[in-house]
């Protein structure tokens, strides 16, 4: 069962989605590669790579480093002549980015029910709270939509649909995270990975 | 020449400024200290001594047959909005009066403006305002930092600051501190900071990064009385009452900043898709409608806080701007898709510095939180 109450990951994910959610980015992806093999996340759409490091002999040029918790882990763009990336598992990045979504939600709750304000805690504000309830609904849907896409629902309109959804719920609760959010070595940097995985194996919506 | 061709004339020379910024972009981005290879950019000058009044050696700006003195609002954001628009980093990593010079503004005394100002002329000085801490951020007044007496007439301060902007590059700090209990408790202090006992080290953030945003600790820093700004006015005219009329003034700033942001974005979409046709066009066309609509809203903010000094305008463009820099870059990154961020490092720069102004001066409930009031009064609609 996953941490949004009544909804499970299928089981062939759970376990990514368990590593993403406790364990973080660079975990979560060293699962899939030992999963599907090491030429996985090959297939970004523009011949980009997100790796978690140490990624062993890199086929292409390291653009960026992304320090724990986040990573350790590298985007790279790979050599145009390298081999045709093998395709890409289009719903195993879905729950890779809810588990991460759900790391969020608890590193935010944790941090918010601790911080003193006036009398009691910021997550004690009615404004505080309606706005992580409405981030919590709104990931119980994307995860509830997530569990019921079967294999020929998954176009690319729905992914994208889905995954701008991740990053927007995301967004809601680094609002709440206040600046500490804005760190690249805590919660946000998770966040900023999640966004980079969507944007590195999305395909493009329409013909460009 | 009349007030809209002025600014436009302002807009225009801080465009040129603001190109400049975007050049020095990404070395920023990466290295926060290149901020030293940049001072003689005009944009840069013009911020490092932004508002020093004539009589301490500040020079309007001059475009054209037009003069401008530094001390408007929506002259600020109009400069502000162009600058952002290159750089958000670069105008928040600039020397300068920023916002300490407010709070000096407001509350110093003869002798500390000053001293405050002589530096800010005589070389560029950066300056920082300390107010947040590690664990009080929104509820500021909340602020454990404490100035007592010291035992040789001299004052000392000690406690901890997060999140300042230029805090491990500024000379000067305003640093708010308790005195006592209660909201009259609470008093602000210039502090060099050569003296023994202020330790900043620089934070490792997503976005903004040329603003160099640092972790403070004061450690028994010893202060002269004389350093205490507004020592001279009552209790309830220093302290948190300055530091509200001082957001009040600063807001506008922040929301222009935001919409440069937004419209940074905005303006790489469309360089970069110029044959968008259908859904597409129709979401960058809205968005730059949007923008437009913002900045009507940023300008009137700054008009009535020029005007009357209310903040409630301020608010509602302040949390208006910070939505859409966030909405207009998360968009930018759909419309460029796929591997949008990977590939072009400017949208990236900025989807990330987009985060950042969220928090500065007040978050979003913090802005809504300050209409309210407003929009019972039905002040905030003009
Ligand atoms: C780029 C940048 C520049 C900055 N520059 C400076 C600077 O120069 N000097 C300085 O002193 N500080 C600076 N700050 C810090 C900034 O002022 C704080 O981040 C801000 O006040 C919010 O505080 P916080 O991050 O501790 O969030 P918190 O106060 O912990 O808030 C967390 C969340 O709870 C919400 N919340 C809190 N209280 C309430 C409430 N009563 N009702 C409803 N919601 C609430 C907030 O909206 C937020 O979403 C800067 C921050 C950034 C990111």
């Amino acid at each position: 069962m996953s941490a949004a109450t009544g909804v499970s990951a299928p089981p062939g994910h759970r376990r990514l989605y368990a590593a993403a959610r406790d364990e973080g980015p660079a975990a979560a992806l060293r699962a899939l590669l030992a999963r599907h093999g090491p030429h996985a996340l090959d297939g970004g759409a523009a011949g980009h790579a997100v790796l978690p490091e140490p990624a062993g002999p890199v086929d292409g040029r390291v653009l960026r480093h992304y320090p724990p918790p986040a990573g350790p882990v590298i985007l790279v763009r790979r050599v145009p002549d390298a081999a045709p990336p093998a395709p890409p598992d289009p719903p195993a990045l879905l729950w890779i980015r809810l588990g991460l979504t759900a790391g969020l939600r608890t590193a935010t709750l944790d941090r918010l029910g601790e911080r003193a304000s006036g009398d009691g805690t910021i997550l004690m504000h009615q404004l505080v709270k309606a706005q992580a309830a409405e981030a919590y609904a709104g990931e119980l849907e994307l995860t509830a939509h997530a569990a019921s896409l079967a294999p020929a629902g998954a176009t690319t309109a729905r992914l994208r649909h889905l995954h701008s959804q991740i990053t927007r719920t995301d967004r809601a609760w680094l609002r709440l995270l206040g600046a500490h959010g804005f760190l690249r070595t805590g919660p946000g940097g998770v966040a900023e990975v999640s966004e980079l995985l969507a944007d590195v194996y999305l395909p493009a919506e329409e013909e460009r | 020449m009349n007030g809209d061709a002025r600014l436009a004339a302002l807009r225009d020379r801080a465009r040129e400024w603001g190109d400049q910024f975007r050049a020095a972009a990404p070395e920023l981005d990466r290295d926060p200290d290149a901020v030293h290879r940049y001072l003689d950019l005009p944009g840069v000058r013009h911020l490092s001594t932004y508002g020093t009044p004539r009589e301490y050696g500040g020079r309007p700006l001059r475009v054209g047959p037009c003069a401008f003195e530094g001390t408007g609002a929506v002259e600020h954001v109009v400069v502000l909005e162009e600058l952002a628009r290159g750089d958000a980093g670069l105008t928040l990593a600039a020397p300068g009066p920023s916002m300490s010079g407010v709070l000096v503004d407001k509350l110093a005394d003869p002798a500390q403006r000053a001293e405050y100002y002589t530096r800010i002329v005589g070389e560029p000085t950066w300056t920082c305002f300390a107010l947040t801490e590690p664990g009080h951020g929104s509820d500021a007044s909340a602020m454990e930092t404490m100035l007592r007496p010291g035992a040789d007439g001299r004052l000392v301060l000690s406690g901890r600051k997060r999140y300042v902007g230029n805090a491990a590059r500024a000379q000067l700090a305003v640093v708010f501190a308790r005195t006592g209990s209660g909201p009259l408790g609470v008093t602000a202090v210039l502090v060099d900071t050569g003296c023994a006992g202020y330790r900043a080290e620089p934070l490792d953030t997503l976005g903004l990064r040329g603003a160099q945003l640092g972790a403070v600790t004061l450690d028994d820093l010893p202060v002269e009385p004389e350093r205490v700004l507004g020592r001279h006015l009552s209790p309830v005219r220093r302290g948190m009452w300055a530091c509200v009329q001082v957001f009040n003034r600063l807001r506008p700033g922040v929301a222009a900043l935001a919409l440069g942001i937004a419209g940074a974005a905005h303006a790489y979409v469309v360089e970069q898709r110029p044959a968008a046709r259908g859904a597409a066009r129709d979401r960058i066309e809205e968005l730059g409608h949007r923008i437009e609509a913002t900045r009507s809203l940023v300008l009137r903010a700054a008009a009535e806080v020029d005007a009357t000094g209310d903040g409630h305008l301020a608010s509602a463009a302040k949390a208006r701007a910070c939505a859409l820099a966030e909405e207009v870059t998360l968009a930018g990154c759909e419309l460029l898709a796929p591997a949008a961020r990977a590939s072009h490092p400017l949208l990236d720069k900025l989807a990330r510095d987009a985060r950042g102004v969220e928090f500065m001066e007040g978050t979003r409930n913090i802005q809504h939180l300050n209409l309210f009031p407003g929009l019972r009064a039905g002040r905030a609609t003009g």
